[in-house]
């Protein structure tokens, strides 16, 4: 009778079962690595695509934001004591300074409703639209006054 | 009776004395009222008028902003603050990191901004913080902006013309002291000071003082010549009179110091001491020293025999001489006449950012869209305020770029590019704001103003409107084109395009291997990257010309445009400016915002007259611009821009194209990053060819311009209509990261690829196993 030794049984499985993983990732890793020179397109230069790069730069450049979100407060202030004009003013002052920030065109375009240029107003809010992210509150804000506005013009 | 007759008639016959002086009166009066009315029509004509004033754009500084200490400090110097302790309105002074700095109070055309001391912090390459601003400014400070020119009748736009008020102190004091001294007593002559050039010309044994005073002198500038006749002289002598009769003092002394004949600079002549003082000192008459202010007046006496450039020791002791006489009459202290007396010449002939000399050919453009609202004679008259969008920073850039990237040239290709010039323009494409114009290399006023004039066929800055048509009609970046060879009839001609290396091209050729790609055609977004000329034919050829130029024409290429299959390969001819609204198009994510030089106009007491507001215009579809703009990085990444690549920060979101055309005639590059959009044009006049492509030629001046200002990396907002997916390239089919031939590339959504490579499958297989056991 050959007597089993179960404990060793187990350990030999799961060396099995490891070194067959271990088999598919270097698999794997040699699927990875570019088989010729693919010159820019694989070795290069994808990070230019990579979105975590993308997020982090965002924030270095728009340092200042304090300053924008408080000068919008200002923006907000003069368009409901109706000072359109000035209003105007500093809201396209602000796309000089943060052209990349959805809310100043957001502003913008409530602005430009309360003055009945219902066309700009649109335009405005698809701007802000293209330049924000993906699920952010804003945006829901920029299409809802798209549709105002595409309404007031016809 | 005979001889009383005689006597009678000798009589009658005498000198008619009352009647010659009679008609001599007559026509005495009649000269003077011709010479008077000669003095009302110009003097009237050229001096009772405002000119328009022309400013940069204001800087605005905030705490946070991207902005570092040396830039702030560049744009104070043009701003015309000085920098010294002296705690004077308009000065600043620099302590480690902390700039102090003194405003005094500016109208804008939205509020009056209060004068104020504050101190800047700045980081490594942003502001800190900001200490000392009124609340009623909410955190931000505008610069006061830089005064880059003026708009007057009949002269050249560059003349720096400069009111009574303005005239610096030093600048009337040392006219006083050398030219004359009783002029605020005398009318028009002076014969007390006549005596007294003959006595101090005596004592010196030379001719240190003359005995014409400013109003002769002033008569002698704008209406007489400068022959030495008797005529001249009594005509002289009568218009002096006849101006004093009609203008108070502080006019005269006004006209004096803004006609006065100073220097010639070639064919041209400097006219007035604020021209004088930017062309010698490359700075504003307000902020030239004693000694330097001195040296101009010295000149008067002889503009050619005491110009500094061409006497340096000849107008060093004239000026030394203008200081002693000031310091005779009680103007200058004795320790300041030591001081001033040993101080050099100090020219600085250089266009400085602060100079109108490197302003010139934006002013042109400015002018120019001026005239749509206003009328000629109301910019001459009317005292206007121009706040233009001119970024004087960035000008000082774009101008030095060009200039270095020329000189470059020049020391690797010698005589052939000699004669090469060429043009730059810089947009802020989220408001159209043009922020610089360069028209030429050494373009001075009435020099040909290439950014806005020159057309020229723009060779492949075409290719991102074909592709983008392509993109339009549905085709994917993904898509295979073919590289091959192509021959068209075209009335009766055959047309035979070519690659710019005479070659067609596989997959292999553009990645450089594997070999399997061999006789693989090429994916859309790499046929643009590498500006593959056979490839764009063919798919322009299915796309149509009419779609193509439809496509240019929305960018904002508002030409004629050649109906023809050669405009795939650009020929259409544009100027830099055309070709930066076509770009400015694309970089705004298709928003068309019409380009403009002017953003705010008002009167001459600063209320507003009208403003330029940014506006929009959704011409293109936001998903089809991320596609083209991703096959546009692709050309500085992988492609004809790749050079470039390496004079930025790996991943830099810059994107952009090549235009070389035949016979290497034109070298364009037009590109942008996040906030700015660029074009570079060289290229000689009589469209000789240039003896290298663009991407030796005009790209590195592009890229020596834009990696100056900071950007996003990776890639723009990725709209919701888009999704990215590693493709094989080799097999236009779904893949997976690592595979063969991978790239990561952005679709619209619904529009990946259905078929999977093989290498994908493995993994999903792999991943199911990995998965499994997690």
């Amino acid at each position: 009778m050959v007597s089993i030794n179960w404990q060793s049984l187990i350990s030999l499985v799961f060396i099995s079962i490891f070194a067959l993983l271990a088999g598919c990732a270097t698999q794997q890793q040699q699927e990875k690595k570019p088989v010729d020179i693919y010159a820019a397109i694989t070795k290069d230069q994808v990070q230019y695509r990579n979105d975590e790069t993308t997020q982090a730069s965002r924030q270095i450049v728009q340092a200042g934001s304090d300053y924008i979100n408080s000068q919008l407060e200002q923006v907000r202030m003069l368009l409901f004591s109706q000072n359109y004009e000035q209003a105007s003013q500093l809201a396209e002052r602000l796309i000089r300074q943060a052209p990349n920030d959805p809310n100043t065109y957001y502003w913008l375009a409530r602005i430009r409703m309360e003055m009945n240029d219902y066309q700009q107003a649109q335009q405005m809010a698809q701007k802000g639209l293209s330049v924000s992210q993906q699920g952010s509150t804003v945006r829901k804000a920029l299409r809802r006054i798209e549709q105002q506005a595409d309404i007031a013009s016809q | 009776m005979a001889k009383r007759k005689q006597g009678r008639g000798k009589k009658k016959k005498g000198f008619p004395w009352f009647k010659l002086l009679f008609t001599f009166g007559v026509m005495f009066i009649a000269y003077v009222i011709y010479l008077d009315a000669r003095i009302m029509h110009r003097f009237n004509g050229v001096k009772w008028t405002l000119p328009a004033l022309v400013y940069a754009r204001p800087l605005e500084v905030f705490e946070g902003k991207a902005l570092t200490r040396a830039d702030f400090v560049k744009e104070l110097i043009t701003a015309g603050f000085h920098q010294n302790v002296s705690h004077q309105a308009g000065t600043f002074q620099v302590a480690g990191q902390t700039v102090f700095v003194r405003m005094k109070p500016f109208q804008f055309w939205d509020q009056l901004q209060p004068a104020m001391n504050i101190a800047v912090a700045f980081g490594s390459d942003r502001v800190l913080m900001i200490e000392g601003l009124p609340d009623t400014l909410h955190g931000a400070f505008r610069l006061k902006p830089a005064r880059i020119g003026s708009i007057h009748p009949k002269l050249h736009e560059e003349r720096v013309l400069i009111a009574y008020d303005d005239i610096p102190e030093t600048l009337i004091e040392a006219l006083l002291a050398t030219e004359d001294r009783d002029f605020f007593k005398h009318y028009g002559i002076s014969f007390k000071g006549i005596l007294r050039a003959i006595v101090s010309n005596l004592k010196e044994g030379e001719i240190t003082q003359g005995a014409s005073t400013l109003t002769q002198q002033l008569v002698k500038n704008l209406f007489l010549t400068s022959e030495r006749t008797f005529r001249r002289k009594i005509d002289e002598v009568i218009m002096a009179f006849l101006l004093e009769f009609r203008a108070s003092k502080a006019e005269i002394l006004e006209a004096y110091v803004n006609e006065v004949f100073v220097a010639q600079d070639g064919a041209r002549a400097i006219h007035g001491f604020a021209l004088a003082s930017e062309f010698f000192f490359s700075k504003p008459l307000s902020e030239l020293s004693e000694d330097q202010i001195a040296l101009l007046v010295g000149m008067m006496k002889g503009p050619s025999y005491y110009n500094p450039i061409r006497h340096p020791a000849r107008a060093m002791n004239r000026r030394n001489l203008v200081l002693q006489l000031m310091n005779e009459q009680g103007y200058l202290s004795k320790s300041n006449l030591v001081q001033d007396q040993k101080a050099p010449l100090g020219l600085m002939l250089q266009p400085a950012p602060g100079s109108t000399k490197s302003y010139a050919a934006y002013l042109q453009l400015a002018k120019q869209q001026l005239l749509r609202d206003y009328s000629q004679q109301d910019l001459q008259t009317q005292g206007l305020n121009i706040f233009t969008n001119l970024d004087p920073v960035v000008q000082a850039d774009a101008q030095q770029s060009l200039n270095t990237g020329l000189k470059r040239l020049q020391g690797r290709f010698g005589q052939k590019v000699a004669e090469t010039d060429g043009a730059v323009v810089v947009i802020n494409h989220a408001s159209g704001d043009i922020e610089a114009l360069v028209g030429g290399k050494d373009f001075r006023p009435g020099s040909f103003n290439r950014a806005l004039y020159a057309s020229r066929p723009i060779g492949s800055l075409v290719k991102p409107a074909v592709y983008l048509t392509a993109i339009q009609q549905g085709y994917r970046l993904s898509d295979p084109l073919s590289d091959a060879p192509i021959s068209l009839e075209l009335n009766g001609k055959l047309w035979e395009p070519g690659n710019f290396d005479h070659k067609s091209h596989t997959l292999f050729d553009a990645i450089q291997g594997p070999y399997d790609n061999q006789n693989k055609d090429i994916p859309l977004f790499l046929a643009m990257a590498k500006s593959y000329n056979l490839a764009t034919v063919r798919l322009g050829l299915d796309l149509g010309v009419g779609a193509v130029s439809k496509t240019l024409t929305k960018l904002g290429a508002e030409r004629d445009i050649p109906q023809v299959p050669s405009l795939f390969l650009g020929a259409v001819n544009l100027t830099p400016m055309d070709v930066g609204q076509m770009f400015a198009t694309i970089a705004g994510q298709g928003f068309y915002t019409p380009l403009n030089a002017i953003r705010e106009v008002t009167d001459s007491q600063g209320h507003a007259l009208k403003r330029y507001k940014i506006k929009l215009e959704k011409r293109f579809d936001t998903a089809n611009m991320h596609l083209i703009t991703y096959a546009m990085q692709a050309v500085i990444h992988e492609g004809t821009g790749r050079s470039a690549a390496k004079r930025f920060q790996p991943n830099t979101l810059i994107a952009g194209k090549t235009g070389t055309t035949n016979d290497l005639r034109d070298n364009w590059f037009a590109g942008f990053n996040n906030e700015k959009t660029a074009v570079v044009w060289i290229g000689n006049d009589d469209n000789t060819p240039l003896p290298m492509s663009a991407a030796s030629g005009a790209l590195p001046i592009w890229a020596d311009l834009m990696r100056r200002y900071p950007s996003l990396m990776g890639r723009p907002p990725v709209p919701d209509d888009i999704e990215y997916q590693w493709i094989d390239i080799a097999q236009n089919a779904v893949t997976e990261e690592g595979c063969p031939n991978a790239v990561y590339l952005p679709f619209q959504v619904g529009t990946i690829p259905a078929e999977h490579t093989d290498c994908y499958s493995r993994q999903q297989k792999d991943d199911w196993f990995k998965r499994w056991f997690q």
